[in-house]
């Protein structure tokens, strides 16, 4: 019996991922087969994990815990809220649908109204200062590094040297990239246009290798499982 | 068209290599270096090493202030769809964390992320005999996240109501401190997704709260800025800084346990009051193959760095193979047109 | 009557309780500890933050250790909210504090601190209390460190405000065209020629997304272009508002060319809401179909490079567009074409002239042009050490 505890689950996850990559070959009914299990299984998945996990824990546990505690006040909030949320609902009918605007406009206005400041510190101000200066707070120009690497001309001085400039130059030049009240024959567009491509094409290629990276990461996760894991399982549970 | 088909050139083959052969290639250079279990050592990087010193400075705060110590919030932010990368990373923050007896505090903002954290974060805290409750505490389900990090400004608690398992927070000792920012030395984000952008937003700019970032490499690129600006404390990128990362833990650990681990497992429940770690939380004992899975898991990244490797080979073969073949067919069809060669 | 013992019994239980915590630590020492002990509100915050300082006055071979500890609103193990062990080495101590009751329901907070140190022993134990100060705390309204924040997000609104009020009055704003616009063109005409069809994916955002909004504008245009034609259109959606809005899109741009015969309702249609379950059908439908021309305009996630993969496959010209940072990579390595970023926004409102999108682009605008100031600013004054920009006005 232990077998099927132990063996029996892994091997079927084994047999479920060979099933997925029988597609790189071309589209079969194996491949269709786990795409449908997946599928099904994952939606069921989340409707019994969403019971436990939120209706149960978050709304009704304490709302009638704060009921036989006294808390009336605590528990009528849940209440309303509950309430509110269940408003959701009524998008089933299209008579009712105008009513799930309450709870749609509730949470975007909170959401809009907390993240902009936030945002506006990370990703502007912050981002803003260091383009400036450094963490540390040397200058990003900072001429004393170029003369570092005058003095002692080796590449990671060099690299420290130019980093900055590159830096605050990427900046400006994408900045006016995607400055619109100009017109093309502005001088200031036209001449930044490709060095600015150039700087955005740098970026995605980055971030391009970095995607590929984490694909193969995937696949290998996936093979680590066949052949480490579940070998593992396996001459574990035959040997032993 | 049928005399460009007797014309088929060298470079014709290189540029229509059939798909499918191409994807057998890429099995056999991910595989072989599994199977002949090749250990390759990589160099540590300073975003890495920052997340690393980080942990280590709250562990000597913590030696210094034993009655006021400071924990990690942990941000179990990934899925199934991710695990492979983030994962060893998480395996590797929790270790040194249980290593350091630094308090953890975890939660995970998505339903599908639940069970996964669960299962992950008492798999290691066995490893260490961290206790339930006092060592480390999984709070659950925080969704919707950010109303979560808000209220750890102040106080975490009244958000939760119970933890995973059930019990009242309230009754939780570890959580009498660690309910607030100002507990937490560092938030740790372990994430495939887009999540560790909200917790600089809300946790770092509005809080003053130390943030380190470990992420699947898709992300890594965006989340660069944020590491060099220095809002990020540390950044732990795609299965490269999760190897770096478990190479230093590993490290340290040697040198804090300083036994062989496969013997240390074994002997970790031998003479322990038993009380003290109910099943609920994790079985106090090993089997055989739970400390064979244990010793795999140390390396798992780094193993997975060797298959990287031929991966990133084969495909910068691949990538000069199809330029080449298609500067010559271009080099030719200018050629042609202009009449300066073939017909 | 019973209720009166009951009474007199707890209070005689707890003055015994304090008289005993007094006894313990009334230990007889050989020297007088000093020090000096400061508790402060740390303000800007809910008033639960106290910043404690100790600076201890004896020598480290009098005193080697001791304790301090911060209680909420008065003395008492119930209300202790932190502790520390203090090593005497000479200098001055800072903590944060964040005062709360520990155990009980954390409402109210408490409005007043109290820090009292002891001696101390190697075990960390109080030996004798022989300082106490306390502060009252109070919560604030405004975090005066956040202001610049709060002007910067102040000063945008307002922009985005006045612009898009001003665009919807009828004031035309100055917006460049995007140089790869013919692009659109292009490659609707090169569809044509081939007699192959035009399939345009609004992305899989729904139309809260900006990018799908901008991309329901380009689609008008696009439609005229080929009602001119005559060449086949169609829109698959992923979205069911989306689709309807696109549905109306398409009627009005064959009707504004006087083609209303051409256009088919079917043509604009729902596939299904599963992200890659629409990747695959929209895919299937290209290697189907075989269109001609294929534009990818919206927000798109991770199935981006099915679409443009399979559309490279079957040889379709590919005009691409997305404000996913994260997707643009692909676009740009599989399409013909690619309008990155904000582009998107730009040709959307350089072609419909909306005044939402043109008005926020020209608030967009007018932020940029101050950042760049702020910017140059800032680097020139930081080269020559002086921070006032980056310490006041970025750093908050």
């Amino acid at each position: 019996m232990e077998a099927i505890s132990t063996l029996f689950w892994p091997t079927v996850a084994v047999l479920l991922t060979l099933a997925i990559y029988t597609f790189l070959w071309e589209d079969n009914p194996i491949y269709k087969v786990a795409e449908h299990i997946f599928t099904g299984v994952s939606v069921g998945y989340m409707i019994a994990q969403s019971w436990h996990n939120i209706i149960m824990p978050k709304l009704i546990v304490p709302t009638t815990n704060y009921f036989s505690n006294g808390r009336y006040l605590l528990a009528i909030y849940f209440i309303i809220g509950g309430l509110i949320g269940l408003l959701y609902l009524s998008r089933f009918s299209e008579k009712t649908s105008w009513l799930s605007r309450y709870p749609i406009a509730i949470t975007v206005g909170f959401y809009a109204g907390f993240k902009i400041v936030p945002i506006w510190m990370t990703n502007v101000s912050k981002q803003l200062n260091a383009t400036i200066q450094y963490p540390n707070g040397d200058s990003m120009l900072n001429l004393k590094m170029f003369g570092k690497f005058f003095d002692n001309p080796t590449w990671g001085n060099f690299i420290s040297a130019i980093n900055g400039p590159i830096i605050v130059i990427g900046v400006l030049l994408v900045l006016i990239y995607f400055f619109f009240s100009f017109s093309n024959d502005n001088i200031v567009v036209r001449a930044s246009r490709k060095p600015a491509l150039v700087v955005l094409m740098l970026g995605f290629g980055g971030s391009f290798g970095y995607t590929f990276m984490a694909r193969i990461s995937l696949f290998i996760g996936r093979m680590n499982y066949i052949f480490s894991d579940w070998i593992e399982i396996l001459t574990t549970t035959l040997g032993g | 068209m049928a005399e460009d088909k007797n014309e088929k050139k060298w470079y014709d083959y290189l540029l229509t290599i059939k798909k499918p052969l191409v994807y057998l290639g890429m099995f056999l250079v991910v595989i072989i270096p599994f199977l002949s279990r090749c250990k390759l050592k990589t160099y540590e990087t300073d975003l890495v090493k920052k997340v690393f010193t980080r942990v280590e400075k709250i562990h000597e705060y913590n030696k210094e202030h034993p009655d006021s110590k400071r924990g990690i919030l942990l941000g179990f932010d990934y899925g199934p769809s991710t695990t492979p990368e983030n994962d060893p990373m998480l395996y590797a923050v929790l270790r040194h964390a249980f290593l350091r007896d630094i308090p953890v505090v975890a939660w995970a903002p998505y339903v599908a992320y639940l069970q996964l954290a669960e299962g992950r974060i008492k798999r290691i805290a066995k490893e260490y005999k961290a206790e339930y409750g006092k060592d480390y505490v999984f709070m659950g389900l925080a969704y919707p996240p950010t109303p979560y990090m808000i209220s750890t400004g102040t106080d975490m608690r009244p958000m939760f109501n119970t933890d995973y398992y059930g019990n009242d927070v309230y009754k939780l000792p570890i959580l009498d401190r660690f309910n607030n920012y100002d507990a937490f030395g560092l938030v740790v984000t372990i994430s495939g997704t887009a999540m560790p952008e909200v917790w600089l937003r809300y946790a770092n700019s509005l809080y003053n709260q130390d943030v380190a970032v470990a992420t699947t490499a898709v992300n890594a690129a965006k989340f660069y800025a944020y590491a060099a600006s220095g809002q990020f404390t540390g950044m732990i990128a795609g299965l490269k800084g999760a190897a770096e990362y478990e190479q230093m833990v590993t490290r340290l650990e040697n040198k804090v346990i300083d036994e062989d681990i496969k013997e240390y497992l074994t002997g970790l429940y031998k003479n322990v009051d038993k009380d003290k770690y109910p099943e609920k939380y994790y079985e106090p004992e090993y089997t055989k193959s739970e400390i064979n899975t244990a010793i795999l898991r140390r390396r798992q990244a780094g193993r997975g760095m060797s298959s990287q490797f031929g991966a990133h080979v084969y495909v910068i073969i691949l990538i000069i193979i199809g330029n080449v073949g298609y500067y010559f067919k271009r080099r030719d069809e200018k050629r042609r047109k202009t009449g300066k060669w073939g017909a | 009557m019973k209720r009166f013992v009951y009474i007199l019994v707890i209070i005689s239980l707890l003055f015994s309780a304090g008289f005993a915590e007094e006894a313990e630590n009334n230990n007889e020492l050989d020297f007088t500890p000093k020090g000096k002990l400061e508790i402060k509100d740390k303000g800007n915050d809910d008033g639960t933050g106290v910043n404690v300082f100790f600076r201890p006055q004896n020598k480290p071979e009098e005193v080697k250790y001791y304790l301090l500890r911060v209680y909420y609103k008065s003395v008492s193990e119930d209300n202790l909210a932190a502790q520390y062990r203090i090593e005497n080495k000479d200098r001055r101590y800072k903590f944060n504090v964040s005062l709360q009751k520990r155990r009980k329901h954390p409402y109210p907070n408490s409005r007043k601190g109290v820090a009292r140190v002891y001696v101390s022993n190697e075990k960390g134990e109080a030996v004798k209390a022989f300082l106490t100060e306390s502060t009252n705390t109070s919560a604030s309204w405004f975090n005066i460190n956040k202001l610049s924040a709060f002007m910067g997000v102040l000063l945008f609104l307002l922009f985005v405000y006045i612009f898009i009020k001003q665009a919807r009055r009828g004031v035309e704003f100055f917006i460049r065209k995007i140089p790869g616009l013919e692009e659109l063109d292009n490659a609707v005409g090169r569809a044509t020629e081939l007699g192959k069809p035009i399939y345009y994916i609004p992305g899989i955002g729904t139309t809260s997304r900006i990018a799908t909004l901008a991309s329901l504008n380009i689609l008008a245009p696009v439609t005229r272009k080929v009602a001119k034609f005559a060449t086949p259109l169609k829109v698959p959606n992923r979205d069911p508002v989306v689709m309807s809005i696109a549905q109306d899109v398409v009627k009005e741009g064959y009707m504004a060319e006087g083609r209303p015969d051409l256009f088919n309702s079917n043509d604009v249609f729902f596939l299904t809401r599963q992200q890659f379950a629409f990747a695959g059908a929209v895919s299937g439908l290209f290697k189907r179909e075989k269109p001609g021309a294929v534009f990818l305009l919206g927000k798109f996630y991770a199935e981006s490079l099915i679409f443009a993969e399979t559309a490279n496959d079957v040889g379709a010209i590919q005009i691409a567009g997305t404000d996913s940072v994260s997707q643009i990579p692909f676009f740009i390595a599989a399409c013909d074409y690619t309008l990155i970023g904000e582009e998107l926004f730009a040709a959307s409102g350089y072609l419909s002239g909306d005044p939402l999108i043109v008005g926020t682009m020209k608030a967009q605008d007018y932020l940029k042009a101050i950042l760049i100031v702020l910017l140059f600013i800032g680097i020139i004054l930081n080269i020559f050490d002086i921070d006032i920009i980056t310490k006041y006005i970025l750093q908050r």
